[in-house]
Order: C-alpha cells, then sequence, then structure tokens
C-alpha cells in the first residue's frame, strides 16, 4: 500500500517539472520584452533593461526557471500583471469555489454513475438501452451549452435558483447550496454518463465470474451479491478511470464557472488569458498540475483498498 | 465500410456527418444570405419561410451563420486530428512494437500526459502567443495524444505476439515492414474509432474555446461563439441557442455513435462474437414431463432432464433424457469427455446454469420434494442448505476481494440463525474438518495468498458451511497436482464416512471415480450410455465407449504400453448428434442396426443400464474367463 503511494508520489515529481517548465519555457519564449510591456511604451531603453535585470529576464531560460522554481517551492508565484497582487493570494480566494465544484461534481458523478450502471447491468434490457442513449446524449452536449440550458429554465424562467454569482458557505448555507446546484449538475452530467457505462460493461463482466456463481451456490440472496462482492469488484476498473475522469472535469469548471459566474481558478484563467495575465495563467496550471497528483493519489488509496491483490508487491 | 453501412445507426451517422461537412464546404454557394448581412428590422424572428432558423439579435440568418460558422469549427478540429494522429499511430505502433526500453519511456511519458489539464494548458498557449489559435490547436493535438498512443500501443502488442507476424519475423520480413505491411492494416479499426473519438473530443474543445471568446474574430460566425451570442438573447429568444447547440451536439453525437459502431465492427471482425453473460432460466418456462416415477428411497432423483442452449434462435440440446438417482451416502461418478453435458447435468441440480441454458423437459427431485427450476428464497435455501456444489476452478470460485473468513461466515449464516461470533468459531471448525493446517492464519488470508490445493480445501470447507445432505463437485482435482489430487480424494472419502453426505463427483478422471464411487453415470453426447457399479464396471464395461474411455486412461494402461490407445474422432458438438446412437460414428463395433433409430437405455444386469445394441452380447465375454 504505501509502496503504491511511494511509487505514484514518484511519478508525480516530473509531472509537476513538465507542467511548470512548459508553462515557464512557453512564458520565456513569449515574443516581445516583458519589461516594454509592463513599463509600456514612454520608457527609455535603459530603464526597460534595468527591469529586465531586476525581473532576472535578462539571464538564460534554465536559470530563469531555476530561480522561478526556487520561488515556488517557498510558496511564490509571483506577482498577477494586471493586478498587482501576489497570484497566490488571487488565486487562493478563488480555490474554494473551485473546490466546491470539483468535489461536489466528482461525488455526484461517482455516486449517480455507478448507482445507474448498476441498474443497467442488472436490469439490462430497456434499462441498459436508455443507458447508452443517455451516455451517448452526455458525451455530445457541449458543457457549457447544458449550462446556458439549465441556467435558462431553472433561474430565468423558474426563478428555483439565482443565475449566477456564488455565496461562501460561511456567509449562507443555503445559499452555497442553491448557488452551486446548476453548476455542479452540468459539470456531472457529462461525467456521470461515461462513468455509468464503464460501470455497466464492468459489473456485467463481474457478475459473469465464477465466483458470483460460487456465492449463488452458497445461497447468499442476490441483492447482498451485489452490494456486498460484484459492486466492489466491479469498481476495480471504474476507479482507474476516475483520475483521467477528473482531469476532464478540470477543463469542464474553465468552461462552466464562465456560465455561472462563479469567481473560481476556471474563469480567472479564462481573464488571464484575456489579458495575457502570465504569472496567473500559469498559476493556474501548477495549481490543476497539482490537484491532478493528488487524485491520483487519493485514487491509489482507493484501488488498494478495493484491491487487495494490488496491496502487495 | 460496406459492413458500417448495413448498421442502421452507424450508416445514419456517416450520412448526417458527410451531410454536414458538405453542407459547411459549400456555405457560399447553399447559404441563402451573407453570414453578416443584418437587418435590425427583421431581429430575433423565429422559424420562418425568410429565415428557417430564424435570426439573431442583429437580424442576421441563423441558417447562413451556421453553414459558415461549421467551416472553422470543422477545420479546426480537422487540424487537431491530423496533429493528434500523426504524432500517436507511429508512437503507439512504435512502443507495442519494439517494446523494451521505447515502451517503458513511451508510457512513461503516456502517463505524465494523461495527468495534464488540456483546457487550461491551451489557454496558457493562446494567452503566451497572443491568441494565435493555430498554434493552440497544435498543442491541443499533441495533449490528446497519450490516450491514443496507450490504445494503439495494446492493440499493436496483441498483434505482434500473433503467429502471422512470428511467421513474417522468422522468414526474415525486416521490422519497419511487418510493422507496415503485417500491424498496421490490423489497426486500421482501431484507429478508426479513436479518429472518430478525437475529432469529436476536438469539435467540442474548439466550440468551447470559441465560446469563451478565443476563436473566429467577430463578425465571422462559428458556433461556439453563437452559442455566446445566443446567451444574451435568451430571454427574447431561445431559437440561437437551440440551433447553435444542437448542431455542435448533433456533429459529436454522429462522431460517437460512428465511432461505436466501427468499435463494435471491429471487435466482431477480431473475435467473433461469444458472449458468456449469466442469463437466469425465465421463470415457469420450462415444460416438465414427469415420464418416469422418482424412484423412492433416492435423496435426489433426476428423471427425463433434458437441457438445451439457445443457438441463432433455435433451441439445441445439450443434454437429452438424462435420468440419474443418488441414494443418501452414495457416491455417484459422472463420467464422460468434455461435451458431454456432464457439468450441465450437474448445474441443473443446482438451477446455476450458464450461458443462456435451460432446463426444456425433465424433474428433479431432492427428498421427494420438486425442486426443478426453482428461484428465489427456495432455491436459495436448497444451494448450500441442503445442496452444496464445488465448481470446477477452486480459485476462480474465490471472491478476490474477500477473505477466507468472512466468505465462510456468511455461508454459515445463510442457512443458520447464528451470531457473528458463533459463525467465526463454525467457520474455525469447517477450515479444521477439511484439514486445512492453521485455520486462524487461512481465515485472514485473501484468495491470492493460498495455493491451489488450499483453495480445493476452502471450497469443502465451504460446502460443509450450510450443512448439505448431497455435494457436488465439478472435477474436483482438475486443476491440482498428482499429490494434491490424492489428499483431495481422501478429504472427500473421509467426510463422506463421517458425515453420510451423498455426493455426486464430476469427473473425466476414472482414478477419482475408482477411488472415490461407489456407481458410475457414463454420458455420451448428451445421454447416459452406461450406469453400473465401479467395480463391476472397470473390469466389464458394457457399452463399447466406456470400453474405450477407460482404455484411454493412463492409469489403467498396460505397463510398458508404449501408446496410450485413444478414441478415433472427436465428440460431436450439440446440434450434430445422430439420430440413432450417438456414438455409432467413431464405434469401432458399429453395425447396421446401430443405424437404425435411438437406442433405448435398456437393464442388462441387476443395477446395471446401458445404451449399447450390442450390450446384451458385448458383455458375456467378459464374464467368460
Amino acid at each position: 500500500m504505501w509502496w503504491l503511494i511511494g511509487r505514484r508520489l514518484i511519478l508525480a515529481i516530473p509531472l509537476l517539472f513538465i507542467v511548470s517548465f512548459l508553462s515557464f519555457a512557453l512564458v520565456a519564449l513569449t515574443p516581445g520584452d516583458p519589461a516594454v510591456s509592463i513599463l509600456g511604451s514612454y520608457a527609455t531603453p535603459a530603464q526597460d533593461a534595468a527591469l529586465d535585470r531586476q525581473l532576472g529576464f535578462d539571464q538564460p531560460v534554465l536559470v530563469q526557471y531555476g530561480h522561478w522554481l526556487a520561488r515556488v517551492l517557498h510558496g511564490h508565484l509571483g506577482t498577477s500583471l494586471s493586478s498587482a497582487q501576489a497570484v497566490t493570494t488571487e488565486l487562493n480566494s478563488g480555490l474554494g469555489v473551485t473546490l466546491c465544484l470539483v468535489i461536489g461534481a466528482t461525488l455526484v458523478t461517482a455516486v449517480g454513475g455507478v448507482a445507474l450502471g448498476t441498474l443497467s447491468a442488472i436490469r439490462g434490457g430497456a434499462v441498459g438501452r436508455a443507458t447508452d442513449a443517455i451516455a451517448m446524449l452526455g458525451f455530445a452536449i457541449p458543457a457549457f451549452w447544458l449550462g446556458l440550458v439549465l441556467r435558462d429554465l431553472f433561474a430565468v424562467r423558474w426563478h428555483l435558483v439565482p443565475a449566477t454569482g456564488y455565496e461562501p458557505f460561511t456567509q449562507s448555507p443555503g445559499g452555497w447550496f442553491q448557488s452551486l446546484i446548476l453548476p455542479v449538475a452540468t459539470l456531472a452530467a457529462a461525467g456521470m454518463t461515461g462513468i455509468a457505462k464503464q460501470t455497466r460493461d464492468s459489473m456485467r463482466d463481474t457478475l459473469a465470474r465464477d465466483y458470483v456463481d460460487a456465492l449463488r451456490a452458497d445461497g447468499v440472496p442476490e441483492w447482498r451479491i451485489i452490494t456486498r462482492h460484484a459492486l466492489r469488484n466491479a469498481a476495480i476498473p471504474v476507479v482507474t478511470m476516475l483520475g483521467t475522469f477528473f482531469v476532464g472535469l478540470l477543463g469542464g469548471t474553465v468552461l462552466v464557472e464562465s456560465v455561472f459566474a462563479l469567481p473560481g481558478l476556471g474563469s480567472m484563467a479564462v481573464t488571464a488569458t484575456t489579458e495575457h495575465d502570465l504569472p496567473v495563467i500559469v498559476g493556474v496550471a501548477v495549481y490543476f498540475a497539482v490537484g491532478v497528483v493528488l487524485v491520483n493519489l487519493l485514487v491509489d488509496v482507493i484501488y488498494g483498498w478495493l484491491d487487495p491483490r494490488a496491496r502487495v508487491s | 465500410m460496406r459492413a458500417l453501412l448495413r448498421r442502421p445507426t452507424g450508416a445514419a451517422a456517416l450520412i448526417i456527418l458527410l451531410l454536414i461537412v458538405v453542407a459547411c464546404a459549400a456555405a457560399p454557394w447553399l447559404a441563402p444570405y451573407h453570414p453578416d448581412a443584418a437587418n435590425l428590422n427583421d431581429a430575433l424572428a423565429g422559424p420562418g419561410a425568410a429565415h428557417w432558423l430564424g435570426t439573431d439579435e442583429l437580424g442576421r440568418d441563423i441558417l447562413s451563420r451556421l453553414l459558415y460558422g461549421g467551416r472553422p469549427a470543422l477545420l479546426d478540429s480537422l487540424l487537431v486530428v491530423a496533429v493528434t494522429l500523426v504524432i500517436g499511430v507511429p508512437a503507439g505502433l512504435l512502443a507495442g512494437f519494439l517494446g523494451g526500453w521505447a515502451d517503458r519511456l513511451t508510457m512513461q511519458l503516456v502517463d505524465v500526459g494523461l495527468a495534464l489539464p488540456a483546457m487550461v494548458i491551451v489557454l496558457v498557449v493562446l494567452s503566451v502567443f497572443g491568441g494565435k489559435l493555430t498554434i493552440a490547436l497544435i498543442a491541443l493535438g499533441i495533449l490528446l495524444v497519450p490516450p491514443l498512443v496507450r490504445i494503439v500501443r495494446s492493440a499493436a502488442l496483441a498483434v505482434r505476439s500473433e503467429l502471422y507476424v512470428d511467421a513474417a519475423r522468422v522468414s526474415g520480413v525486416p521490422p519497419a515492414r511487418i510493422a507496415t505491411r503485417h500491424v498496421l492494416p490490423r489497426l486500421r479499426g482501431t484507429i478508426l474509432v479513436q479518429a472518430s473519438i478525437v475529432a469529436a473530443l476536438s469539435l467540442l474543445f474548439t466550440t468551447g474555446l470559441a465560446y469563451l471568446g478565443f476563436g473566429a474574430t467577430p463578425p465571422d460566425p462559428s458556433w461556439g461563439s453563437m452559442t455566446a451570442e445566443a446567451s444574451q438573447t435568451l430571454a427574447q429568444s431561445p431559437w440561437l441557442l437551440i440551433a447553435s447547440g444542437g448542431i455542435i451536439g448533433l456533429t459529436v453525437l454522429c462522431l460517437g455513435l460512428l465511432a461505436d459502431t466501427l468499435r463494435d465492427l471491429t471487435v466482431a471482425k477480431w473475435t467473433g462474437d461469444q458472449s458468456a453473460v449469466y442469463i437466469p432460466a425465465p421463470r415457469g418456462a420450462a415444460k416438465y414431463t414427469a415420464n418416469e416415477s422418482a424412484s423412492v428411497g433416492a435423496l435426489l432423483s433426476v428423471r427425463g432432464l433434458t437441457v438445451t442452449i439457445q443457438q441463432n434462435a433455435i433451441a439445441v440440446p445439450v443434454v437429452q433424457d438424462v435420468s440419474l438417482d443418488i441414494r443418501a451416502g452414495e457416491t455417484v461418478g459422472l463420467v464422460g469427455e468434455s461435451g458431454s453435458g456432464k457439468t450441465s447435468v450437474a448445474r441443473s441440480v443446482i438451477g446455476l446454469l450458464r450461458g443462456g441454458a435451460r432446463i426444456e423437459a425433465g424433474r428433479i427431485v431432492f427428498d421427494g420434494a420438486d425442486v426443478t427450476g426453482l428461484a428465489g428464497a427456495a432455491a436459495r435455501r436448497l444451494r448450500g442448505g441442503q445442496i452444496a456444489f464445488i465448481a470446477q476452478e477452486p480459485m476462480a470460485a474465490l471472491d478476490p476481494t474477500c477473505r477466507i473468513g468472512p466468505l465462510l461466515a456468511q455461508a454459515v449464516r445463510c442457512h443458520q440463525q447464528v451470531t457473528a461470533r458463533e459463525a467465526r468459531q463454525q467457520v474455525l471448525d469447517l477450515l479444521r474438518q477439511a484439514q486445512l493446517p492453521d485455520p486462524e492464519r487461512v481465515a485472514r488470508c485473501y484468495p491470492h495468498q493460498l495455493s491451489g490445493g488450499m483453495a480445493q480445501r476452502v471450497a469443502v470447507a465451504r460446502a460443509l458451511a450450510g450443512r448439505p445432505r448431497l455435494l457436488i463437485a465439478d472435477e474436483p482435482t482438475a486443476a491440482l497436482d498428482v499429490t494434491v489430487q490424492a489428499e483431495i480424494i481422501a478429504l472427500l472419502r473421509g467426510l463422506q464416512e463421517q458425515t453420510g453426505l451423498a455426493i455426486l463427483v464430476v469427473s473425466h478422471d476414472w482414478g477419482v471415480v475408482a477411488e472415490l464411487c461407489h456407481r458410475a453415470v457414463v454420458m455420451y453426447a448428451g445421454q447416459v450410455v452406461e450406469e453400473a457399479p465401479v467395480a463391476g464396471l472397470i473390469g466389464a464395461a458394457a457399452h463399447p465407449y466406456t470400453r474405450l474411455l477407460l482404455a484411454a486412461n493412463p492409469a489403467q494402461a498396460p505397463d510398458g504400453a508404449t501408446g496410450l490407445p485413444v478414441i478415433p474422432g472427436t465428440i460431436p458438438a450439440p446440434g450434430e448428434w445422430p439420430a440413432a446412437c450417438h456414438f455409432s460414428p467413431r464405434c469401432p463395433q458399429a453395425a447396421d442396426a446401430c443405424t437404425v433409430g435411438p437406442v433405448p437405455l435398456h437393464e442388462i444386469a441387476a443395477a446395471r443400464r446401458s445404451r449399447c445394441v450390442l450390450s446384451a452380447t458385448a458383455i458375456e465375454p467378459a464374464s467368460q474367463p
């Protein structure tokens, strides 16, 4: 078990390096002089050169990366070009929103998807075909479009929930919940159908195994076979998929936060991109990469808990 | 391609997709209006004769804008697909085909690549390159490479180990040529499936980017930016949103359906269609005919059992009119080659037929009660509580995620009202009874921590959990090595002497039957061909098949024999059985009388029956030494 986590941590290091270096190298490759863009066109070349020196832009890319990395390891991701705030301060203010959104969507997706997939595997026939059809629709409908439709129906026309914006949990738990329902539903819709399909296939495969027959031969009731034995075995391949699913979810938050005007990391990334605020967008990339690493760790822990064979060697 | 068009969904998806692509490509000729032609007098009109899909907030024709707007969306996706395929296919092919360090390195990179948050990376690229979409699309194409590499690699790995590739390698075909000439064509289906998926994903991605404002520059239309415009005027007119989102959804849907159909075709082409899904027998569907009455005094009485499987919508028998009895405390061997139907008989008794097989006729009476096709709670009480079943593979019968202790305790508690503590104690007793050393440790083990012999002992302990009166053991020793086999036989024999359990042993091994059984029932091609006490059978089998089967057994071969006699030919598949004697095509003694009509099972001596026209005479040479 610990071996597994250790291995994943070792694998995580190159990932963080690659994400940060890619982002950094891209920034360094940016055409134009950063000092010019900061000081504007009225500064003298001498002033530009002085600022370049001060900010370290006259050094080779690798040296710059080294300095940047050292600062990152101390918790500094630089300063936002547009707000002049520390990037970490700015991003941490949006972290809560994105975390609520992503965790909520993951929970809804996992629980709903597994339940739907199991039902479809057991009942088969019409339910199975319906799951297939819905799964295909869930894949095909763009998340931003679904978000717009849900917002129009539930918020604008029926006034059930606020259309946009976010209320922190500490201010109003009810408002917090209401502001998250639609974004979470939008995000979960796409993933849930995929997980349901995967669960269905995995469950079918599991129910055809010899040990399920052996349990029937023991006289164990069918519902108990499914809840106590089959579900756990069927979940193993589904859980390994959750890591990939989470990466997709992070992409989805960018769009969904824009649709519902949630002040999270995703909308910050979009604003930063339009404003060419590189430290902020690189910061978001680093935050997301750390998130992926943590989720992969969690997946490994769950995997080891589900499958005793994975705990050895 | 032709196969694709024969599937209605695949064909429909392909046709709609082609229509969309052609219509967008021909937008300058097809579009009724210029995409930017505004007419504020006619803003936000619904669908009508002048504007089939209505107009937007500036009075521009939505249909024309959709046709023009599809061009950037589709071209962008094409670029992404091209980048992904150009990098992903060779990389996956090389990794799978070369193996070794190239494979390991590629897979490490793939692992990292799969964890990259694509959307944000694309935003970084867009931000760095000042909104140059082409570079961002190339980056997106690269980000979609890892999953493709993984799939192409495993497909290439599978093909690489096939015989014809080996043959090509041995005959000196250069590796590059093998990869392109022999492996790549086999991967065509897989690659097409992945290309459709990548196209769908990139379409969702690029329209998403356009929605966020990183796409075609206004006023040029694109599907994503039209959705964004639609969200501004949603309150007044939902038409623009429905049309713009609908066309994205429809295109992605078609690509997805196309991928699904292609995948089905690829799978069907290379593996055939084999399903091993458990289908519960339809309740009350079997026609039970009690053509023979159950014998009085037998614990289990099977009468006229016929089991069929569905083959191309025809019910084909795998077991035909089988009758057998087991008395309390008796051990009966059910003997035959693979495919004789012996396992189906065993599984019918406990109601766990597999692969869509079902009881077509006959009756199964246990302790005087008809248990044919039982379902629900009654079936659960019977299984484990009255009749226990040990399946062929001892290891495969254990849930890999469940410790032995709880698994057996569950079986105990299914049949006895006991506390968890008492159940645990019983489990240890059962394990001890199955002669497992250190029962406490075994109870804590997961299945993968057991040896094959231990797993079989666990299976025996488990079978005893519900205190059954009949134990059915399907090939109890087939998966074990010889010394362990002897131990398991001794264990079963000891158990029977102690508890008076009746046992039905399904086996092809005469050694097991001779050691363990009082009586043997020999099956061939779905029928019982001979039934006799084991002692009388080994020396003087009445049916030619039994004689040949006995002679083909290594344990019965005379010392110094150079070769084991084999029965010429193979057992006919269900559905290809002769109407007359099933064995006649392979029988060395077949005469004209054998092919006239069905041969009945007839009594040839006390407690002996044979299904052979020659039986009455055949038994005589053996009894006259």
